[in-house]
């Protein structure tokens, strides 16, 4: 009598089909070809720039009028990082627009200014930008960080003052913060700049932010 | 009825099997009848009558047909095709970045083992006069930078130097950082690339993973490569093959 192989079921076979699709899409996982998480995609930002490993700290959905997505803060010892996070069906989770800054323990704090897509406002016939201000406080000394948006043309000043209510520790106690500052209306130019506070009511230098790069004054 | 007719009959019972099915079920049936049919021969029955007793031993063809439809549920197959569709679509939708990251790899693979040397490069200002070969590496956690190659136009006047570099990912599928090619890339730069004689690199070529710098040195210069970025350093003095004295 000849050996014959079983037969298939079409069970059986509807499971091998669906276990190749996870094995696929898990591996495309692992490559970074398809993150199934922010995590993933998160560690492919920290490869890039090489900036060690960092966790998320802060999320909030995206402004109105941005892509749909949800906007991290993450730190590590090095580095804070702004990004916009957005999943579609047909990427999985990619990052949108990015901001990284660097911690130097030689400074008071870190600072970086990131301004995602702004929108078109019908009503006001006008732009609507939206801009944060985040990083690391790196001095134990620093009490407060004091944020100044200069709206050279169009739109308004603004001056936000941060406290020990508004920092974002991390486990290791690291203090981090992200400013979301009023929506800005009709504003073309803009310089912003962040100066620290200690105690005693001294100030650190300022940092002004806009420009190519960051520039202690 | 012979075999044959019972196969028919058998098969037209079946509404629910594909026709790749199908065909393995009337192989199955015909080869279990002919196993049965062969086990009777050996104890002694004549062909005919061997057929005979195996049609009646296996029952109402009709009814074998309406039993085996069962074993075949629509719900899996309907489940198989959609999960066929669907892994379809996701190799479709993820074919552009699998091939760049297999490119990525390819790229490190060739930064890693043969990163393109100095003479090979067809738009150098001047040929060099002297090429070196380097091994000079540094580790940063999972990368490493590698200065694999320095040259000069002339070996014993101010002239051009040429310092080739390269870096790659342990993980040759990770996100390949941009550390070597800081010339055109990032701002600020990580990686200053400056001669002893505090000049920078006026050109250069490459890409993100292996870069060659092109810079103006005096007689007996030497070239510094220093990175300070998210708390990874590394300062590097690459000499020149400078003839002894000009």
């Amino acid at each position: 009598m000849k050996k014959r192989k079983q037969l298939p079921t079409r069970c059986r076979r509807a499971l091998r089909w669906m276990a190749a699709l996870m094995v696929l899409v898990l591996a495309c996982h692992q490559l970074g070809a398809y993150c199934l998480t922010p995590e993933r995609v998160l560690r492919k930002l920290e490869q890039v720039r090489h900036t060690g490993e960092t966790e998320f700290l802060w999320r909030d959905d995206a402004p109105e009028g941005w892509d749909k997505g949800s906007l991290r803060l993450s730190g590590g010892d090095h580095v804070a990082i702004l990004c916009l996070y957005q999943f579609s069906w047909s990427g999985g989770w990619e990052a949108g627009s990015t901001d990284y800054t660097e911690r130097r323990a030689d400074q008071p704090f870190s600072a970086a200014h990131y301004q995602g897509w702004g929108r078109y406002d019908r009503d006001w016939e006008k732009n609507v930008d939206y801009h944060y201000v985040f990083g690391a406080v790196e001095d134990p000394g620093v009490m407060e960080l004091v944020i100044f948006f200069d709206a050279i043309e169009g739109g308004f000043d603004q001056t936000v003052r941060l406290t020990e209510a508004n920092w974002i520790r991390n486990d290791s106690g690291d203090r981090f913060f992200l400013c979301a500052l009023e929506p800005e209306v009709g504003n073309h130019s803009r310089a912003c700049s962040v100066v620290g506070c200690y105690a005693d009511g001294t100030m650190t230098k300022r940092l002004q932010l806009m420009g190519s790069e960051p520039r202690w004054e | 009825m012979n075999r044959r007719d019972y196969c028919a009959e058998v098969m037209a019972n079946l509404r629910r099997v594909t026709g790749g099915e199908r065909a393995a079920i009337r192989a199955e049936l015909e080869a279990h009848m002919e196993d049965h049919m062969l086990a009777l021969m050996d104890l002694g029955y004549e062909e005919e009558l061997a057929e005979e007793r195996m049609l009646q031993h296996m029952g109402d063809p009709a009814e074998i047909g309406r039993e085996l439809d069962q074993q075949y549920p629509p719900h899996w197959l309907v489940l198989k095709r959609i999960t066929i569709v669907l892994t379809v679509i996701f190799i479709l939708l993820t074919f552009t970045d699998v091939a760049q990251i297999l490119n990525n790899a390819g790229d490190s693979f060739w930064a890693r083992f043969y990163p393109e040397k100095l003479m090979d490069v067809h738009h150098l200002k001047e040929v060099p006069e002297v090429v070196q070969d380097t091994d000079i590496r540094v580790q940063l956690d999972d990368v490493m930078v590698r200065v694999y190659q320095v040259a000069l136009e002339d070996a014993d006047a101010a002239c051009r130097a040429y310092v080739a570099l390269s870096c790659w990912n342990r993980n040759p599928f990770a996100e390949q950082p941009e550390i070597a090619n800081s010339y055109f890339w990032m701002t600020p730069a990580p990686l200053w690339v400056r001669t002893s004689s505090g000049r920078n690199p006026d050109g250069g070529s490459g890409w993100l993973w292996a870069f060659r710098y092109e810079l103006p040195v005096e007689y007996g210069d030497s070239v510094q490569l220093t990175y300070d970025a998210f708390g990874q350093t590394f300062d590097l003095t690459v000499e020149l093959p400078w003839e002894e004295t000009p």
